[in-house]
């Protein structure tokens, strides 16, 4: 029988790992992931979960030994945040050229110096190019979930994947939890069956040299694998909901029918963005709210539908790429680019190290997109002295420009 | 030098950023007393702040950088000291003095260490050693006892626990002290030996995390925990020894000689050996088969033997 506990995100995601009966486990400690690391031990150590669970050296260990228990065959879960996961980067590339479907949660904090763990989610964006399969949970409940629904894809493309919980927001917030069915769980997710195993019976060499003739070859297949991924993984959500009574999609849509503006947000500040989406229809204001659960496979078509010939949209980033703007506002106007009727993209680039964003952050938001004529690449909310604004109105340097001009 | 001692008063406060006290570190916590060692150490090698630097890993013991006036950095979990080898390299004039935790030295940035002691870049190290990852809540570390329990070992670690001693001597620290909250007289003579150290000077301190390791451990209260270490600490420290006929300051009881010291403290020249050598009487053994749920006490008493 599903039980229903009241559970903090940290240790929902320690259920997650533990309903997708994960063998082995590896882990270094890092606040504020640490609670995962801490229950899955005491699992262990129970007997609950008959996993093996070893606390390494570091995080690039962590993934190492998570790399290496999976080429030998076993289901392999890490967790970690912000610092861990930039050092674990190397590791993550090893995962996915070796096709280990390799599952972590990463539970995103802001990037030092300046210390801080408060949410913030430059951590994970930073690795969006690797390979991995990229999910942004938004409640407890997908805390858990999402982990299993992503082993049940990386397990069919052979490649690895990574759920996103932003820090203490969601890490440490109890809400209801439904703990589901271990034998549901098992009819969803099939035991894992090893592409290649380290099997001395039939001995493989792993990780050899690949010269000009093959390498590209080999990435084209992680590409196709990726492609793949996309379907199969709105499939896996489809199929959640028969199993065990949620479904899930790699976009989520709020009031968007007749939406003249739309707010795209992804992880935990969405709950936020969606009261304000609500109140703001109780005035009156025609918007609507796309929430990306999925980055990678990134969901071309189903963004494109859903924004095609809106007026306007705005973009909510809890991270920023220096020298450019916020990751998912690049991300939503590469996806729109070329479609005739393309809407303009807002930037919005708000809860950087922290900062809270609010309901009242998000409605002051939307105020600012109704009467911002021009859209901009990245509009600061929340600075202090500062009101919304790109930081070229504060600063009025000229950008020298170059043109080259073909002779 | 005879045993006239010449007394030198320092005010904390010279050597501190009184704004950024208090410390977050609990009430009766060891890294208070290592801070003030250190600082006395500094004032009585007569540096200038100014000419040193502090560069601190990440942890409770990390902290540190943040309250000691000098020229401070706050570095990365582990890579203290190859930060440190940077601004050794940049500015050799400068004393540096690296602080890291157990887990900060052993495990993530086990690596730096063993080379900053291989290359010999002028240093003092200081590893605080309270058998526990502090500042992330009590999970184990390398230097975890067997049997000690933490938040990622509920039912007792059964690794072998790290023995930096050895590790100095095998990467090539010319100089090694182990000391302890618990003789704050030695700690300090150790860290001012470490200064004069021409190279690489490597200093453990035993120190009490009583609030999260304690707790867990039956030692709940730092009293506990230094009693406990007072009996358990094997101590290897060269400069206590060496320098038996010297006399050494005491700031608050007068003056005192090391060999007085050492006869009050009851510590002989050969010492009991206790935590940090258990590896060396077995050999190697495979504990892979250890990480398993089926792990019992019977099993760890097992390891430990
Ligand atoms: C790359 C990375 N991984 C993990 C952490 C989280 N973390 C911070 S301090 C710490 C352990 C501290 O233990 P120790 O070094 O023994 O210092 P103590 O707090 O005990 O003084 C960990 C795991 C981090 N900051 N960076
Ligand atoms: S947690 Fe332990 S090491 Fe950290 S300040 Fe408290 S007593 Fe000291
Ligand atoms: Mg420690």
């Amino acid at each position: 029988m599903p039980e229903r506990l009241l559970l903090t995100g940290n240790h929902a995601a320690a259920y997650g790992a533990m309903l997708s009966r994960v063998e082995v486990i590896s882990a270094y400690p890092i606040t504020p992931q640490t609670m995962i690391v801490e229950l899955l031990s005491e699992l262990t150590a129970s007997g609950e979960l008959p996993a093996k669970f070893i606390t390494v050296e570091s995080e690039h260990s962590a993934m190492a030994a998570c790399v290496g228990a999976s080429a030998a065959g076993a289901r392999a879960y890490t967790a970690t945040s912000g610092q861990g996961l930039a050092l674990m980067h190397e590791m993550l590339h090893w995962a996915v050229g070796a096709r280990l479907p390799i599952v972590l949660t990463n539970v995103s904090r802001a990037m030092a110096p300046g210390w801080s763990i408060w949410s913030d989610q430059t951590d994970i964006l930073s690795q969006r190019d690797v390979g991995w399969m990229m999910l942004f949970a938004e409640s407890v409940q997908e805390a858990q979930d999402f982990v299993i629904w992503m082993y049940r894809v990386a397990e069919q493309v052979y490649l690895p994947g990574m759920v996103g919980m932003d820090a203490f927001i969601l890490s440490h917030t109890a809400e209801p939890l439904i703990v589901h069915d271990r034998d549901r769980v098992d009819a969803y997710l099939p035991p894992f069956e090893p592409l290649y195993d380290l099997d001395p019976a039939d001995p493989r060499a792993y990780g050899g040299l690949v010269n000009r003739d093959h390498y590209f070859e080999l990435r084209y297949k992680v590409y196709e694998a990726m492609e793949r991924a996309g379907r199969l993984l709105a499939e896996a959500g489809e199929e959640f909901a028969d199993a065990l009574g949620r479904r899930y999609a790699p976009v989520e849509g709020y009031m968007l029918d007749d939406a003249e503006y739309v707010v795209m947000s992804a992880g935990a500040m969405t709950s936020n963005v969606r009261q304000a989406v609500k109140d703001a229809r109780e005035r009156g204001m025609k918007v609507g709210l796309l929430r990306l659960v999925a980055l990678r496979p990134f969901p071309f078509a189903e963004v494109r539908r859903l924004l095609a010939g809106r007026h306007k949209v705005a973009v909510l980033d809890r991270n920023l790429s220096p020298g450019h703007s916020g990751i998912f506002a690049q991300e939503i106007r590469s996806a729109l680019s070329g479609m005739p009727d393309a809407p303009p993209v807002y930037g919005y680039v708000m809860g950087i190290g922290g900062r809270d964003v609010r309901v009242e952050t998000v409605t002051e938001t939307l105020d600012d997109l109704v009467r911002r004529d021009e859209p901009d690449l990245a509009l600061y909310v929340g600075v202090k002295g500062l009101p919304i604004g790109p930081v070229r109105a504060f600063e009025q340097i000229p950008v020298p420009v170059k043109v080259e001009v073909a002779r | 030098m005879s045993n006239a001692t010449v007394q030198i008063s320092i005010t904390l406060r010279d050597y501190l950023r009184a704004d950024r006290l208090p410390t977050t570190w609990c009430a009766g916590c060891g890294l208070g007393i290592i801070m003030n060692a250190i600082v006395q150490a500094v004032a009585y090698r007569r540096l200038d702040m100014d000419k040193v630097s502090m560069v601190s890993g990440i942890g409770c013991t990390g902290r540190m950088s943040g309250y000691v006036d000098c020229n401070t950095v706050h570095t990365t979990h582990g890579r203290a000291p190859a930060f440190a080898t940077g601004i050794k390299l940049a500015r050799p004039e400068m004393t540096v003095i690296t602080v890291m935790g157990d887990g900060d030295a052993m495990s993530i940035g086990g690596n730096h260490l063993v080379h900053a002691m291989r290359r010999n870049i002028g240093m003092v190290a200081i590893v605080v050693n309270n058998n526990v990852y502090g500042l992330t809540g009590g999970q184990s570390s390398p230097t975890t006892p067997v049997g000690g329990v933490s938040t990622t070992t509920t039912a007792g670690s059964f690794e072998r626990p790290m023995d930096l001693e050895a590790l100095a001597r095998t990467a090539g620290a010319p100089f090694f002290a182990r000391a302890t909250v618990n003789h704050t007289a030695s700690l300090t003579m150790s860290i001012e030996k470490a200064l004069t150290v021409d190279g690489f000077a490597l200093v453990e301190v035993i120190s009490n995390c009583h609030v999260i390791y304690g707790r867990m451990n039956g030692m709940p209260e730092a009293s506990d925990m230094i009693a406990a270490m007072d009996g358990d600490t094997w101590r290897t420290n060269p400069a206590l020894l060496k320098r038996a006929d010297q006399s050494i300051r005491v700031t608050a009881a007068g003056v005192e000689t090391a060999q007085e010291l050492r006869r009050r403290e009851g510590v002989s020249q050969d010492e009991r050996s206790g935590r940090g050598v258990i590896w060396t009487s077995s050999g190697s053994i495979d504990l892979s088969h250890r990480y398993q749920r089926e792990m019992t006490a019977r099993q760890h008493d097992e390891v430990a033997t």
